[in-house]
């Protein structure tokens, strides 16, 4: 099915939507975004009506054109598009405006295609799309699925309306807290409402361990901030036979660029998901970057705040992200500490007890106590045990390091523009 | 070994426990994991040259036993837990068996074999004997015959009644005043042919001790053994198995093999060619199994036998060769006291290697 996954359909529509969330976000305030799908089971050939329309900020034309010239490589004929695959390509523009105030503006871009050759699998596509979106729960845009199947006999619909408790925070939350909670969410299944058979066996949200980083810089040529946001969450790993089965232990990667779904150069996607995340279901997403920018910048953008996510989650779950093999030791660390206390504190040797205390500086007689000194024994077992496993891993990292930054250069003549290649395959961005 | 070169007194054990700890401290303080430097001895190697340095009963390497893995954690465990009950037993100069030390805290131990590799490790850390650190055997060998001592403030003659076992005296350094007049110390392998040589009244008619160590000996039957001379064996892969821990020491307890060996001991019997000799029937011998065959190989291995007991060498080979064993009660397939006329006989001809 990789003809139709990379359809010139899905282009389009990737930015179509992308475009459709820019003039939401433009618009400044509460903003709907409608994607509507009829699907002609019985046409000859099948075929999928697309309509995508938005309360955003309203379009103009030369927008639409430059479309023309943009990165979907299709033969042209009208708006880029075969006639044959893609038609009944339509643009219904308002942007009315009051004396003072805007009072309605909006875009609602249709297209029929017979590219696809299964709707259903359109249909399944679109679906994880947009619950990709929705993960980032961008502010003050509301996005309504509606898909309609339509044969012979009559027709069947479904809607899928995002919850609007999402919005409802009293508190302005900054776009990567909104992209944890959505994230979170994905990964529980909790509050998509979107019916792509994803079931997640992960229910404890206080299990879910976080790392957030961000970076930002100025691009002086076009006189704009780009900044990149990264989250690395990392789910315990799953017991259940059902999740064994599925490919929910694999690290899962989502980028998005301009608030909207994008795929990540295959060299950073092998990197991340080549970390040897040491027992947990891992869960890696995804740098989002504000504004376009220049590839090798962004790039860096994209690698410290990759790291500094890393480092955060690192710092905050250091336990947690033992490998397999500390934890183990660490296990025994209660048990050793106790014993070395009790030898300490069990011998008729008093200047010998001294001694020891004075090494764990213990100095204060209150603090002589062999609880206390199995309390720092423990924590220094537990620090070194901590270190080596770090170092440990340090070499394993600077491996991933490399290959997800060092090493692109001799990739970059293989895929000059990555924004818009696609990945070998859907799991590659995100499919659970 | 270690025992004799370093001081061993309850005194220097507890200073030396206490230099061990002190340094597992600085280690900690200094960002290192607790470690153990253990040296490592071994009473054989498969070096068939007899050139190797196993009989030096010096070390020949080191083990370093730290945090690195799962089981150097537990090891490590077990032997500070161990260490911990030591300092206890020396301070209030208070014995415990393996055994006992076992059962203080079973559900971490796991198995016997964990307390006795600890106690091993204890020994080799602070170059002392086992019994060095209060730590006494199970009691499991039995004496008869013509012998005299004093354990523990108690009188033991065996003479009195040469036809009863005795246990084997635990802790030796408490037994004093052994008297004997026996001119061979018998070691038999098994209870059963030790109950059939009492039941013969062997040693009324023979001026000798007999002793066995109930399958494989435990240290104080083989401490107590070292002027021993003959055993008769089973003519199978694991009796010539407990015949060399008798001569040369066990491979656990390496480390202080020169104090357990008994290298005077002879090989009385039984041999294979004991079968023909005495017309065993064919019903009484067996086949060697894969596993007997594969110890037996196993043992051809071993250097000390290349290097110091050729001729017992030869006849693990002729068993290997034949493919067969016997069992020493198959001997009395003829007459029950087969064993008292056999022994003798024996040792007068010479007929023991």
């Amino acid at each position: 099915m990789e003809t139709s996954r990379s359809s010139a359909t899905r282009k389009l529509f990737q930015i179509l939507i992308a475009s459709a969330i820019q003039r939401c976000r433009l618009s400044g305030i509460l903003c709907r975004l409608t994607i509507s799908l009829k699907g002609f089971y019985d046409a000859h050939p099948p075929s999928v009506r697309i309509s995508i329309s938005d309360t955003g900020a309203g379009s103009n034309l030369v927008e639409f054109r430059d479309l023309n010239s943009g990165s979907v490589p299709i033969p042209a004929e009208k708006w880029g598009i075969h006639e044959n695959d893609i038609h009944r390509y339509c643009l219904n523009l308002k942007e009315l405006h009051g004396s003072r105030k805007r009072l309605k503006s909006g875009t609602e871009v249709s297209l029929s295609s017979a590219e696809e050759e299964s709707i259903d699998e359109f249909v399944k596509w679109v679906v994880g799309f947009v619950q990709k979106i929705r993960i980032l729960k961008i502010p003050d845009i509301v996005i309504e699925l509606l898909v309609e199947h339509i044969n012979n006999h009559g027709s069947r619909s479904e809607s899928f309306l995002q919850e609007i408790n999402d919005f409802s925070s009293p508190i302005p939350v900054s776009n990567i807290n909104h992209l944890v909670s959505g994230l979170e969410d994905y990964v529980l299944g909790d509050g998509n409402g979107l019916t792509d058979n994803r079931q997640s066996c992960i229910k404890n949200r206080a299990s879910l361990m976080v790392g957030t980083g961000q970076t930002n810089n100025m691009d002086n040529n076009r006189g704009m901030i780009q900044m990149v946001e990264a989250v690395v969450m990392i789910t315990p790993m799953p017991t259940c036979s059902c999740c064994r089965k599925t490919n929910c232990s694999a690290t899962q990667v989502l980028y998005f660029q301009d608030f909207s779904p994008s795929s990540i150069p295959q060299s950073s996607l092998n990197a991340l998901t080549n970390i040897d995340w040491q027992n947990h279901l891992t869960e890696v997403t995804a740098p989002e970057s504000q504004h376009r920018a220049s590839s090798s910048s962004k790039r860096n953008l994209m690698k410290n705040a990759i790291k500094l996510a890393l480092d955060d989650l690192k710092r905050k779950h250091t336990a947690e992200l033992l490998s397999l093999h500390a934890q183990q030791v660490r296990e025994y660390v209660p048990d050793l500490s106790r014993t070395i206390a009790s030898l300490i504190f069990s011998s008729n040797d008093l200047g010998f007890q001294e001694e020891c205390t004075a090494l764990l500086g213990l100095h204060s007689v209150d603090n002589k106590t062999e609880e206390k000194a199995e309390s720092i024994i423990k924590e220094m077992i537990t620090g070194i045990i901590e270190m080596k496993d770090r170092n440990l891993k340090r070499k394993k990292e600077d491996t991933a390091h490399c290959l997800l930054f060092e090493c692109e250069s001799h990739l970059e003549e293989e895929c000059p523009d990555e924004d818009y290649r696609e990945e070998p395959e859907d799991t590659a961005i995100i499919d659970f | 070994m270690a025992g004799r070169v370093s001081p061993s007194e309850p005194a220097d054990l507890l200073a030396k426990i206490r230099g061990f700890v002190r340094l597992v401290l600085e280690d900690l303080c200094n960002g290192r994991p607790p470690s153990v430097a253990l040296d490592r001895f071994k009473t054989y190697c498969s070096d068939p040259s007899g050139n190797c340095s196993c009989s030096t009963d010096l070390p020949c390497g080191k083990d370093i036993v730290s945090l690195e893995s799962k089981s150097h954690a537990y090891r490590i465990d077990i032997m500070l837990r161990l260490l911990l009950i030591i300092q206890q037993l020396l301070q209030e100069n208070k014995h415990a068996s393996k055994r006992d030390i076992y059962y203080m805290e079973p559900s971490v131990f796991q198995d016997q074999g964990n307390v006795d590799r600890a106690i091993n490790d204890i020994c080799i850390l602070l170059e002392c004997s086992r019994h060095h650190l209060n730590v006494v055997p199970m009691g499991k060998g039995l004496v008869m015959g013509w012998l005299r001592f004093i354990e523990a403030g108690r009188k033991v003659n065996c003479i009195k009644n040469p036809n009863d076992g005795f246990p084997v005296p635990i802790c030796i350094e408490e037994t004093k005043d052994i008297v004997s007049v026996a001119q061979y110390i018998l070691v038999v392998e098994k209870e059963t042919v030790f109950q059939r040589l009492a039941n013969d009244k062997f040693c009324e008619r023979n001026r000798c001790i007999v002793i066995t160590g109930r399958g494989y000996p435990d240290a104080p039957t083989r401490r107590n053994g070292l002027t021993f001379l003959v055993n008769p064996v089973y003519a199978d892969p694991y009796g010539f198995d407990i015949l060399t821990t008798y001569r040369f020491g066990s491979m656990q307890m390496a480390y202080d093999a020169k104090i357990f060996r008994v290298p005077g001991i002879y090989w009385l019997g039984v041999f294979l060619s004991d079968s023909e000799k005495y017309c065993l029937p064919n019903r009484c011998l067996l086949n060697l199994t894969a596993k007997d065959k594969q110890k037996a190989e196993a043992i051809l291995m071993r250097c000390y036998l290349h290097r110091e007991a050729p001729k017992w060498r030869l006849e693990l080979e002729i068993m290997l060769d034949k493919g067969v064993k016997y069992e020493i009660e198959a001997l009395s397939a003829s007459s029950l006291s087969f064993l008292s006329t056999y022994i003798p006989q024996q040792i007068q001809g010479r007929h023991y290697i």
